[in-house]
């Protein structure tokens, strides 16, 4: 961790370390130490943008000259276990990630540049595939594969064909793959249950929520061999919905609550709660309204200690309501996402509640994390940040 | 506790008894001889008839000194007896009433048992098993409401049918699996409750009534011994007396033989 706060009792630390013995050398008062800034200067457009541009200057930094970012192995013994084909996919979802960053940030030479590079290692590497019987991780790449390639078809940018082609060549084929796993029940996942089978059964709301408003520009492109798996997936997030307004995990044909601290409660939902609402809006739900995104935001901020308390831990699920750390970015890019849908008037306030949560987190490279640090979450969690923060501006 | 058989002078008492009763018994007998043999004969046809005269009585005395050590050897035994009577009586009395304590206690307890099972014990256990069933059950209604409701989703289009046979099949077999589980779970409630817990209360039911047979029984040998005892003591009691008679006498007829 790299907070503002860890900064300052690092630097503590090391001013205490480095003092003299005592009656060596005449005492000198301390510097004041570094206090980290107050909510009211981080809330700011200007904080925002200001963060966004050293998030986005070390994503081109840490580029690596193929395109690519991070590595396609595992980086921590905390995530060890996963079969090995899942730290490329996580690669490949990250990188698409970052892509996103880099496309919808304002545009620079080197932001420019950097992005070219992602695209093209994006269309020309290897497609990331199933690792194991029970390891569909995958589906992550497929997922945000989807996402980006369907946003770059519609960047003027990179509408010759040049790139027109690559891009959607590589985007037909992130669509089938995830056709070819959707779950019976129309949801995307990345695990699987025994009996193991080609086709997984088991799929989570805010997997399949990320894909959703993708999946609608796909049916528009004509990259989807069948126009109901859009339908499906709609259907899938909207059966996790829940009376109080959370999502479950994912879909129990009968939802349960067991009265106690649960996932499936709202301070255990509270990133699902806008990726949910946020997907089912723009796939055109009548039933996701304002009022309920409203709603959904509001949740967001009135529970966010225990987002904030899940960031970092390294073991999944390990906080309050089995938060994970990884909840933290994913939660909060897609709170920038939800917040775009109010009405105009009602944004700035819920952003400048964001910014604070984001850019208190910030490290001193410009990057972020929420968990065990590695490459892959480290570009991921990077890209989300700099995507929420973009979103207020 | 000192005995006086333990006390260091009362094996010697016998013993110098024994050492020194010839030696009084000669003084006696010279005593009573006022003449020599030779001197006391006037006649020879009487003086032969009064000296076998005089040897009987003088062999009778001899006789009666020697009964007499050996009365006083017995008294001395006798008044040990009293006392060894006394303390076996004791052990034995505290021994019987030691037993019927116990017997208390025990039958104290095995009535605590057995009120604990019947008002704590089985009604408690009665509603563990109560809800484990219930529990099956429960899990039985849900696995067959799961796969209805999955059966009823995977109706609306025809996609991905030979996953969701995967899924109908697992849903299938985990209903199958409930309901058996819940018809033995029916089976094991029937018998814990109706042989079980039934058996578990007459093995109770049945120490309560040994420990209640024991109890009498130990009653019993109390007051069997308390007789017993106590006619010990009153025959150790009268041998002394006894003795005591006989030693008198003796000692009258030794002091009446030697005139």
């Amino acid at each position: 961790m790299n907070t503002p706060c860890h900064a300052y009792w690092r630097a503590l630390c090391l001013l205490v370390a480095a003092a003299p013995a005592a009656g060596q050398q005449a005492a000198t008062p301390p510097a004041a130490p570094p206090r980290p800034a107050a909510d009211a200067e981080l809330s700011t457009k200007a904080a925002a943008a200001a963060g966004a541009d050293r998030a986005l200057a070390f994503l081109v930094a840490t580029q690596h000259p193929d395109g690519s970012w991070g590595s396609h192995s595992t980086d921590s013994l905390f995530d060890a276990g996963f079969a090995v084909e899942t730290y490329y996919c996580y690669q490949v979802g990250a990188h698409c990630l970052a892509t996103l960053a880099l496309r919808r940030a304002p545009e620079t030479p080197e932001r420019r540049a950097a992005l070219d590079k992602a695209v093209r290692w994006l269309v020309t590497t290897v497609m990331p595939l199933r690792g194991s019987g029970w390891d569909n991780d995958a589906v992550w790449a497929w997922l945000y594969g989807t996402v980006a390639t369907t946003e770059l078809q519609g960047d003027p940018r990179f509408a010759d064909d040049r790139w027109k082609v690559p891009v959607a060549s590589r985007g037909r084929e992130f669509v089938h793959w995830l056709e070819r796993n959707q779950v019976p029940t129309g949801g995307f996942g990345y695990y699987d249950d025994p009996t193991f089978s080609q086709r997984p059964k088991w799929a989570t709301s805010f997997a399949t929520g990320a894909v959703l408003p993708a999946l609608g520009v796909a049916l528009q492109l004509g990259w989807m061999s069948d126009a109901a798996t859009a339908q499906r997936a709609v259907a899938y997030v909207k059966r996790c919905r829940l009376p109080n307004g959370a999502y479950e995990y994912d879909l129990n044909p009968i939802p349960r609550i067991n009265g106690g601290e649960h996932i499936n409660d709202v301070r255990g939902s509270l990133g699902r709660i806008q990726i949910c609402n946020w997907a089912l809006h723009e796939a055109g739900d009548p039933d996701t309204t304002v009022a309920r995104i409203r709603t959904g935001v509001e949740q967001f901020f009135a529970h966010h200690e225990f987002l904030q308390v899940a960031r970092m831990r390294p073991i999944p699920h390990e906080a309050y309501y089995y938060n994970a750390g990884y909840f933290y970015f994913f939660g909060h890019f897609y709170c920038s996402q939800a917040i775009g849908l109010l009405p105009a008037a009602e944004r700035e306030g819920f952003h400048s509640q964001l910014r604070p949560h984001l850019l208190r987190t910030q490290r001193a490279d410009g990057s972020f994390c929420d968990f065990q640090d590695t490459s892959y979450m480290t570009t991921a969690s990077t890209a989300f940040a700099a995507m929420a923060l973009l979103a207020g501006l | 506790m000192p005995t006086p058989t333990s006390s260091p002078s009362a094996p010697l008492f016998p013993f110098l008894l024994l050492v020194l009763l010839p030696w009084c018994t000669g003084c006696a007998s010279t005593a009573a001889d006022p003449l020599p043999p030779s001197a006391a004969t006037p006649a020879a046809g009487t003086g032969d008839a009064a000296k076998a005269e005089t040897d009987k009585k003088a062999e009778e005395q001899k006789q009666r000194q020697k009964d007499l050590a050996q009365k006083q050897r017995d008294l001395d035994y006798a008044k040990v007896a009293v006392q060894t009577t006394a303390i076996d009586r004791q052990v034995r009395v505290m021994t019987v009433e030691s037993a019927v304590r116990h017997a208390q206690v025990e039958l104290d307890k095995q009535k605590r048992e057995l009120e604990q099972f019947q008002q704590k014990q089985k009604p408690r256990e009665m509603e563990e098993h109560r809800i484990q069933l219930d529990m099956q059950t429960q899990r039985a209604d849900e696995a067959k409401d799961e796969l209805a409701e999955l059966e009823s989703m995977y109706k609306e289009d025809e996609f991905a049918r030979s996953t969701k046979e995967l899924v109908i099949k697992r849903g299938r077999k985990q209903l199958e699996m409930a309901n058996r589980s819940l018809a033995v779970g029916q089976q094991e409630f029937e018998q814990f409750e109706k042989h079980t817990l039934t058996e578990r209360e007459r093995e109770l039911t049945q120490k309560v009534e040994d420990a209640e047979r024991d109890l009498e029984k130990a009653r019993l040998e109390h007051q069997k011994a308390q007789m017993e005892v106590d006619v010990q003591q009153r025959q150790a009691d009268d041998k002394v007396k006894d003795l005591q008679r006989d030693i008198a006498e003796l000692e009258q007829k030794i002091k009446d033989g030697g005139k």
